[in-house]
């Protein structure tokens, strides 16, 4: 979707994940999928030049005890060719349930951040990001 | 693989401080063509793992939507002195550590 923004020859691009294929993906990895509810803070830039290193902050609220703490936070793109990104686990040592790291977008897009604590509850947050370049995209006039 | 780590030198007991670990490395994702119109094949580190006094302060399930020379910036609580160890673990099975003392004082 981001590379029709551009009027230069691409290469073939690789098929895009669909929502349906997130929402299997996340009931694969949670069970169901969770309602969106406050307490993820996703810091990342409304628009990225380029898809192939955009900077994601995720921050989940909890108190990092041993009995309430974040366990773990998986992201997931409703475009990419691979719809999960990557999981990350925490416990209570981590001291905080906050990660920072650079993702590859394969355009405009939703990115989904579920988060799991030991007490079990789960909780989603929807971001979009403006992609004006998508990752996946080998742009002939590049070589 | 080359790596880079920054742990802080010293922290007060139970002071949460951030952890800063880069390991270069391509994270082919497999669509790649070069310019002969072969398909670069797909070479990712599948983990990334920290561990502090006994326990995993961060643990990552790569994928190749992970960006190249994939930095992760995380916290953990500073609890005794001891070594803060990383761990990335290639597609192939290599294992590359690194790790650096935590001065709790």
């Amino acid at each position: 979707m981001g590379a029709g923004l551009v009027a230069l020859a691409v290469l073939p691009r690789p098929a895009g994940a669909t929502p349906d294929e997130v929402r299997a993906a996340i009931e694969a990895d949670f069970g169901a999928v969770p309602p969106e509810a406050p307490g993820i803070t996703v810091t990342v830039p409304p628009l990225a030049e380029t898809g192939n290193a955009v900077p994601l902050g995720v921050e989940v609220a909890s108190p990092m005890t041993e009995e309430d703490h974040v366990t773990r936070v998986a992201v997931y793109a409703e475009a990419n060719p691979y719809a999960k990104l990557g999981e990350m686990r925490f416990s209570a040592a981590s001291g905080a349930a906050w990660f920072e790291t650079a993702i590859r977008l394969a355009g405009t897009q939703d990115i989904l951040v579920v988060a799991e604590t030991s007490t079990g509850a789960q909780f989603l947050a929807r971001t979009r990001v403006v992609v004006v370049v998508g990752a996946c995209t080998a742009l002939s006039s590049r070589y | 693989m080359n790596t880079r780590i920054r742990v802080p030198e010293t922290a007060a007991p139970g002071e949460v401080v951030e952890i800063r670990a880069m390991a270069m490395h391509p994270m082919d994702n497999g669509f790649m063509v070069t310019t002969q119109g072969a398909t670069i094949p797909m070479h990712i580190l599948t983990d990334f793992v920290c561990r502090y006094a006994g326990a995993e302060v961060f643990r990552v399930a790569l994928g190749p939507g992970i960006s190249a020379n994939p930095i992760f910036a995380f916290r953990l609580r500073a609890t005794e002195t001891g070594p803060v160890e990383f761990e990335w673990t290639d597609q192939d099975g290599t294992v590359t550590t690194a790790s650096s003392i935590l001065t709790v004082a």
